[in-house]
């Protein structure tokens, strides 16, 4: 099927009457903060440009509080409850493409290997991604220096490019393909397919960082100086691994609301000293060296290991969130500067 | 014995993360901070067609406290029920020991690998054992004693601080049967008529040969480090030196991230590991 | 004007580390970005030349002091500010004052990406950041422009009343003249009031960055993470957020000496300072006290005097 385009209005007209078989997740304007993942009533004002610090698409693929089941009933009754389920085709739209490459990174972790994750798993199933290329990346932004942006886009399901009052929609997959088959979506003019080729040409020139183009796995070493520098400074909060597209650890907790017991799961991160904490004070990790150095190894090394696939995406917000400037960038740059 | 796990508890693996619904059968006391529970699915099915390995783990509820990670301390070849052991030592710990007979917990298990009892076959066994360590290990001894023809000698070390902080003792008869039972503790009392000492330096002591034997201990991580020590002077090669790893855990089926060591997940790849394995293993447990 | 004021940091530092009457100087050093700077934690006399003082110095580094300073002998680039967080561990018993060596600097004011994108500034033009007399310099491809101070500087910069730190072994810099906006209560009813804070909470992620920011917070064991005690859960919804964020402001009550670091590090953007405030009038109010001024005297909440009102209206 050749690219489209669609005016703004039509989209979200087309958007609204997608919601009758649909649910639909795009992000969403709030009074303040990271425009936010909704499943949308076509009441809001959806937002597909990505110049904001959107909130990572893990947001609604791992909620922050997801209910895992419901304790409930008389006493000596209860039953367990799993949290309902929508079973319709979900079309997610407006996330970066770096999110989109992340989103693999929460397929390895969650899908592959001896178990599957029953909730990651009903979000992801029948979930069409329409990924925005960004017109106008960040000063954090760096996905062009961990990754190959052309075969990222291969694996979402269409890509869309704004243009101001219209969006220009390149469909990839048959998937993406069969949703976009509506006579809302027009032929582009030649000014489109320029323009949309313009944006993409831009993102891809997104200056390289100095470690681009080599192998981090092979240069982090066990006991390098930098996790010193990084934990003299780190101050142990999460916002770094909380806003990471691609960070997956969590806990498990009980609450009692009410009658009911809940049991969830919520954001935990390798950076907290309660993480690997055992109930008898045993702690694997104790130190805050061992906690900066288990981060990036994870994403640099292990994962890769584990999985063929480096667990960052370049998206920066752990370089905009980071309260003392711990730029990744730099500790990566560091790592491969000291091995060669 | 042969019955594949993935099969038995098909639909726990569709949701790993759903606990079944036991019933505390018994509590036995084991000592000041340590109870053992044994524990009956409701569920009929499970009840009876529930298996496991010995080393498996399993994550105990105490639901509206929490979940704990439990090493399945019963043996597999005793059927319909199951067992752990339980040191009062955090929030759902000290929830299970407020239980009484008949209340209920939620279980999800079996979880993790398990000790490679089929390799062992025709081996001496040496477990070496150390206070609540011995009770991943009572799964595997227990196994073995109930497979006696299958092994070798089997020789079982256990410590303890005082004679009080022994578990398991009713056990000991047991234990002792067509094999070999050497208990010591680090102080003794007025009626400890046996070993005071170390559990390493009892190892040396007895010093075992490591001709076809396979050693396994689990205790305290200063235990471990001079057992390891002292089979290595008698001679054991990592590959025959066998452990269980604790690593703080939640979900069990490596999505969490807590236990994550390297690019292993204790509860996945481990728990347990042979000291061949664990050197391969960036130093984090 | 700050590069006098740097050369002085440096040459402080040398003196200290090379004396050894101190074993690390904590400053900052250039961010990786203009517009960003890192605490710079400097061992040797050889290192001294990384320290900076620019407008982007936002970090109150007196929150590593808990740290670094119980058991050994350092010294702290410190702002107003942040000398009055210094005062607050002192008096609080968190750092002995013999273990400190405060080079104080006074300040007119400091930029964030946050204040900085309030008065229109792309971030990704920043090139350099000064102050000239009532302003902030801001270098872009375009050249220099100048921002009033007002427009430019962090919202805990703006009602800022103290310019000159409160303690210092050195100090460097005149203190400009101080020109605060007035701090206002909240604006509204109970109910508004309670209304607008459900809100902002729903935001919250629960990721702590504002608690292991703040130099105040330095509790071994939070309330939050407490799981005996279970005062809030870690469920991200905004009633246990509540609890996190009212408990905290609780307990920063009169010890809060306003540097707006939590709310800088907040990723979501919770206006905190506006609680932090909020509690600070009311102290200020009850005790006609100001935190953080003075280490010889008892935090306002640890002393009692017969006169103290309770603030029930019971005798």
């Amino acid at each position: 099927m050749p690219d489209k385009v669609i005016s703004k209005s039509d989209l979200r007209q087309w958007l609204t009457s997608l919601l009758a078989d649909h649910d639909v997740i795009a992000p969403v304007d709030r009074e303040a903060g990271p425009a936010a993942w909704k499943d949308i009533d076509g009441k809001e004002d959806i937002e597909i440009g990505t110049s904001g610090l959107l909130m990572a698409a893990k947001e609604y693929l791992l909620p922050v509080h997801d209910v895992l089941f419901r304790y409930k009933g008389k006493k000596g009754e209860q039953t367990l409850e799993s949290p309902e389920v929508s079973k319709k085709p979900k079309l997610m739209i407006g996330l970066r493409l770096c999110d989109a490459q992340a989103i693999s990174v929460l397929d390895s972790v969650y899908l592959e290997g001896r178990f599957k994750d029953p909730y990651y798993a009903a979000r992801r199933e029948n979930l069409t991604l329409m990924a925005t290329v960004c017109d106008d990346p960040r000063w954090s932004c760096f996905c062009t220096s961990v990754g190959d942006l052309n075969e990222w886009a291969k694996k979402v399901d269409a890509l869309i490019t704004d243009l101001g009052d219209k969006v220009y929609v390149a469909p990839v997959t048959e998937k993406g393909e069969k949703l976009l088959s509506t006579p809302a979506f027009k032929d582009p003019a030649d000014e489109d397919v320029k323009k949309k080729n313009q944006v993409w040409e831009n993102l891809l020139a997104l200056p390289k960082q100095p470690f681009a183009g080599k192998d981090v796995s092979q240069s982090v070493s066990w006991d390098a100086p930098i996790w010193k520098d990084m934990a003299d400074r780190c101050l142990g909060c999460g916002a770094c691994s909380y806003q990471c597209p691609s960070c997956t650890c969590f806990d498990i907790q009980d609450d009692t609301v009410g009658n009911t017991i809940e049991r969830y799961r919520c954001r935990d991160t390798c950076q907290f000293s309660d993480f690997t904490l055992m109930g008898a004070g045993h702690n694997p990790r104790p130190e805050k060296t061992m906690r900066t150095r288990q981060r990036v190894m994870h994403k640099f090394k292990y994962q890769i290991e584990q999985f063929n696939i480096i667990g960052c995406t370049g998206c920066g917000r752990c370089v905009e969130s980071c309260p003392v400037n711990i730029d990744l960038r730099d500790v990566l740059s560091k790592i491969t500067e000291q091995k060669a | 014995m042969s019955t594949d796990i993935n099969e038995i508890t098909k639909e726990q693996m569709q949701n790993p993360y759903m606990p079944n619904m036991a019933v505390v059968e018994k509590i036995i006391q084991e000592t000041w901070d340590t109870k053992t529970f044994r524990a009956v699915f409701v569920d009929e099915y499970l009840r009876e067609n529930f298996t496991y390995k010995p080393g498996q783990f399993q994550e105990v509820s105490v639901f509206g406290v929490g979940e704990c990670t439990f090493c399945l301390t019963s043996s597999p070849s005793k059927k319909g029920y199951i067992e752990f052991s339980v040191k009062k030592v955090g929030n759902v710990t000290k929830a299970l020991h407020e239980l009484s007979e008949g209340d209920k917990v939620g279980i999800r298990a079996p979880f993790g690998n398990w000790f490679p009892y089929d390799e062992w076959k025709g081996k001496n066994l040496i477990f070496i054992g150390g206070g609540i360590g011995m009770a991943p290990m009572r799964s595997i001894l227990n196994y073995c004693l109930d497979n006696r023809a299958d092994y070798g000698d089997i020789t079982t070390i256990y410590g303890a601080r005082t004679p009080g902080d022994l578990c398991f003792t009713y056990e000991f008869d047991e234990w002792k049967k067509n094999a070999n039972l050497y208990l010591t503790v680090d102080a003794g009392d007025d009626s400890w008529k046996g070993r005071v000492g170390h559990v390493p330096g009892c190892l040396m002591e007895l010093a075992p040969k490591p001709e076809n034997t396979i050693a396994v201990t689990c205790g305290p991580p200063i235990m471990i480090k001079f057992a390891l020590a002292n089979l290595k002077e008698l001679g054991f090669k990592d590959e025959q030196i066998y452990t269980t790893l604790e690593m703080k855990m939640k979900c069990g089926v490596g999505k969490c991230g807590r236990c994550n060591i390297g690019k292993k997940y204790v509860c996945i790849d481990g728990p347990v590991f042979s000291f061949a394995q664990i050197q391969e293993l960036p130093p984090e447990f | 004007m700050a590069n006098e004021i740097e050369q002085k940091i440096r040459e402080e530092a040398k003196k200290l580390l090379e004396s050894g009457e101190v074993t690390l100087v904590l400053g900052w050093k250039a961010g990786s970005t203009p517009f960003r700077t890192t605490p710079a934690f400097v061992r040797s006399a050889e290192e001294v030349d990384s320290l900076v003082w620019n407008p982007a110095c936002t970090n109150n580094l007196a929150v590593y002091l808990p740290q670094v300073a119980k058991r050994a002998r350092v010294a702290v680039v410190a702002k107003p500010c942040d000398s009055r967080s210094i005062v607050t561990l002192i008096q609080e018993k968190q750092v002995p004052r013999e273990n400190v060596k405060v080079i104080g600097i006074s300040c007119a004011g400091i930029v964030d990406d946050a204040s900085l994108k309030a008065a229109k500034i792309r971030l990704q033009d920043v090139h350099g950041l000064d102050w000239e007399g009532d302003s902030i310099l801001i270098g872009t491809p375009a050249g220099k422009t100048k921002l009033p101070m007002a427009d430019a500087v962090r919202e805990g910069c703006k009602t800022c009343t103290v310019h000159t730190p409160v303690m210092s072994d050195a100090a460097f810099g005149d203190a400009p003249e101080a020109n605060p906006a007035p701090v206002e209560p909240m604006e509204g009813s109970f109910e508004e009031k309670r209304a607008f804070w459900a809100k902002q909470f729903e935001r919250c992620i629960r990721c702590y960055a504002c608690r292991q920011v703040c130099p105040a917070c330095y509790c071994s064991k939070c309330f939050a993470d407490r799981p005996d005690t279970k005062w809030t859960s870690k469920k991200a919804d905004a009633s246990e957020a509540w609890m996190f964020h009212m408990g905290r402001a609780m307990h920063l009550a009169g010890r809060c000496i306003g540097c707006g670091e939590c709310e800088r590090a907040c990723p979501m953007e919770l206006p905190l300072m506006k609680l932090n405030r909020e509690v600070a009038l009311h102290v200020q109010e009850m005790y006609d006290y100001t935190p953080g001024m003075d280490p010889d005297t008892d935090p306002v909440l640890g002393h009692w005097e017969p006169e103290d009102i309770d603030p029930n209206g019971h005798h």
